[in-house]
């Protein structure tokens, strides 16, 4: 049950994605990819989103609002998170993964503090 | 449907085994890519070759050559089937004895090497 | 009644513990150049250590991880070896003082050079660790360890000014040499406050199966085993500052130590002080490569455990077989006991910001701790302590190497 194998082509490690700076369909840098979030659909977990920026890294790493308090401006940069859905990615270069649509149409999600 | 966090709930999270041993970390988790559908994710990867290829690739390398005389099934990542694992706090389940697995090669190796020649150990 | 047993054990041992070649040798120089002055920086040193070890025994029981295993979690390897690499290298040297130390408590007694002494001592010291127990070390070790009481005897003996004393708690700039004064300030913190210490604890809570009954005797073992620590640090300062300062001398070599206990008592004293730091530095030196192959084991998700036996954790046992062969090298290579220490305890303060500020991110996170995080007070405190700590001693540091000590 425990094997050996070498990557194959239509194979992606998460850890090799994970804090590569994701851009968009023009080219502009959208953030850094900080999660993966899968489901558990019968016995197989599919992924259907990524988180990106560093509202997502916080959102992993650190509970903020218990650590500090935080006001205004700083705040509204620290909290800076986007959903991608799976759809929307190109990760045939995993070193180079591309959102297939404008920064402008992602869902952007401001993490309530 | 309660979302997995692969980065924070599985990458990098303690292992024990079906007897309650530790059988490390989850060092790396493999997806498959699927055309005209949302990846899967089929292995966790355990050991030494796959921590070490994620500080940096040559160095990944470098312990797979020395990794491989550990014996066999060693000098390559080690998967285990998502199947075989359960979510659990404070740690990951896996289903499997993992000193019958070549995860636990190393600690074999090292045991019958040399901790088995200091007197009463 | 067993619980408050333990409690009292757990004091005992954490007085017994708590003096090393660390807190001896800076606070025997504190004393000696600047009397009561530096009083107050044990006073924080030891409040500090005192409020880590506690979160330290509250994390491992109420999230069931150790440190360094929720670090990994937390912050992924990238992260987790930073930490890691910096507390393993400066640990490393304080280990190599403490070996350096219970090879100088041999050597003042025999006579015999101490580097003679460094290859025994390390197997000595592995023997504990590679057949004893979690148990035989933290307790056994420590409570030989209430021989330091001797410096608190000492101390009342030779009649501080205790009006003197008072204001030294207070804290107050340099009389004299201000470099030198807060170098040797911040190696008393770094004596005190050391990282190993809490990874450490944690460990040990976990290895004995702490839950959240243990909270409040963990507060109590805390404050009361700590604070009586850091009265033991105190002593020696005061005894310092009797013995040294009228005589115009400056600890500047490891051989006036045994001074702070033969001045009073003659060769009685000097027995007693070479016996307390043989113990000292010898549960020390077991505590410290503990601590290390914990964090690495624990890093890398091994099977570990100083209450297993060794072959049921090669990899953990010859872990910190390999930390230990590492340090007695740099004993060897001869570098003088007193410097070694001195500098590690100096590097400590100067890490401390990279080494506790993971850790008081972790001790906030509710997914660990439940309703048991900390409270901002706390939080407060450790941040300032240790960020200004860290950057006394990087600017002390260098300071105090171009001045030439």
């Amino acid at each position: 049950m425990v094997v050996n194998a070498a990557d194959s082509p239509s194979e992606l490690h998460v850890e090799a994605l994970l804090g590569r700076v994701l851009h968009d369909a023009d080219g502009r840098k959208i953030g850094r990819i900080e999660e993966l979030v899968a489901e558990q659909r019968g016995t197989e977990w599919i992924v259907v989103e990524l988180h990106v920026g560093i509202g997502a890294l916080l959102e992993r790493v650190v509970e903020l609002s218990t650590l500090l308090p935080m006001t205004g401006a700083l705040r509204q940069k620290l909290t800076v998170r986007y959903r991608v859905p799976w759809q929307q990615l190109d990760v045939r270069d995993p070193d180079h993964p591309r959102v297939l649509v404008r920064l402008g149409d992602l869902k952007r999600v401001m993490r309530a503090i | 449907m309660t979302p997995i966090h692969l980065v924070r709930d599985v990458l990098d999270n303690q292992l024990i085994d079906a007897t309650g041993k530790n059988a490390g970390k989850v060092d790396g988790i493999v997806l498959e890519l699927r055309d005209g559908q949302p990846p899967r994710v089929t292995f966790i990867e355990v050991g030494p070759v796959t921590l070490a290829r994620r500080l940096n690739r040559r160095l990944g390398g470098c312990v797979a050559r020395i990794d491989a005389r550990l014996g066999a099934g060693r000098g390559a990542p080690i998967r285990i089937p998502v199947s075989r694992i359960a979510l659990d706090e404070p740690s990951i389940r896996v289903d499997l004895v993992v000193s019958s697995t070549p995860i636990m090669a190393l600690e074999k190796w090292l045991r019958e090497k040399i901790v088995r020649r200091i007197p009463w150990s | 009644m067993k619980r408050w047993l333990g409690v009292a054990l757990g004091i005992v041992t954490s007085i017994g513990g708590f003096l090393e070649i660390g807190s001896i040798a800076t606070a025997a120089q504190g004393g000696a150049e600047y009397r009561y002055q530096l009083a107050w920086v044990i006073v924080f040193s030891t409040v500090c250590i005192a409020l880590l070890i506690e979160m330290a025994g509250r994390f491992a029981a109420v999230s069931k991880h150790t440190i360094a295993d929720a670090m990994r979690e937390r912050f992924g390897i990238h992260f987790f070896m930073v930490p890691l690499t910096l507390v393993f290298c400066i640990s490393l040297l304080t280990l190599a003082a403490e070996i350096g130390g219970v090879a100088v408590a041999i050597e003042l007694v025999t006579g015999i050079h101490y580097t003679v002494w460094a290859l025994p001592v390390c197997l000595l010291a592995w023997i504990l660790l590679w057949y004893g127990t979690f148990s035989i070390i933290e307790n056994g070790v420590s409570l030989l360890g209430l021989i330091t009481i001797a410096f608190v005897v000492a101390a009342v003996h030779l009649g501080p000014d205790w009006h003197e004393l008072a204001g030294g708690i207070v804290p107050s700039l340099a009389a004299k040499q201000p470099a030198h004064y807060w170098f040797i300030a911040v190696s008393i913190l770094g004596a005190s406050v050391s990282p190993y210490l809490f990874y450490f604890y944690s460990s040990g809570a976990i290895e004995e199966n702490w839950n959240e009954t243990n909270l409040a005797p963990n507060r109590v073992t805390a404050a009361v085993g700590m604070g009586f620590g850091g009265f033991l640090s105190v002593a020696v300062l005061v005894v310092a500052a009797l013995v040294y300062a009228p005589r115009g001398v400056k600890v500047e070599h490891y051989q006036q130590l045994p001074l702070l206990l033969s001045a009073p008592w003659g060769r009685a004293g000097f027995l007693i002080f070479s016996g307390s730091l043989f113990i000292t530095c010898i549960g020390a030196t077991a505590e410290i490569a503990l601590a290390l192959a914990y964090k690495i084991a624990q890093g890398f998700g091994w099977n570990w455990g100083e209450d297993l036996e060794p072959r049921d954790d090669a990899r953990f046992s010859l872990t910190y077989t390999m930390i230990l062969i590492l340090s007695m090298l740099l004993v060897l290579v001869g570098i003088d006991p007193l410097k070694l220490t001195n500098l590690a305890m100096a590097l400590t303060a100067a890490a401390l910001p990279v080494a506790i500020l993971p850790f008081l991110v972790l001790m906030n996170d509710a997914k660990y701790l439940d309703n048991h995080t900390n409270h901002w007070l706390g939080n407060l405190a450790i941040l300032v302590i240790s960020l200004l700590a860290g950057v006394v001693a990087i600017v002390s540091i260098p300071l105090e190497i171009i001045g030439g000590s």
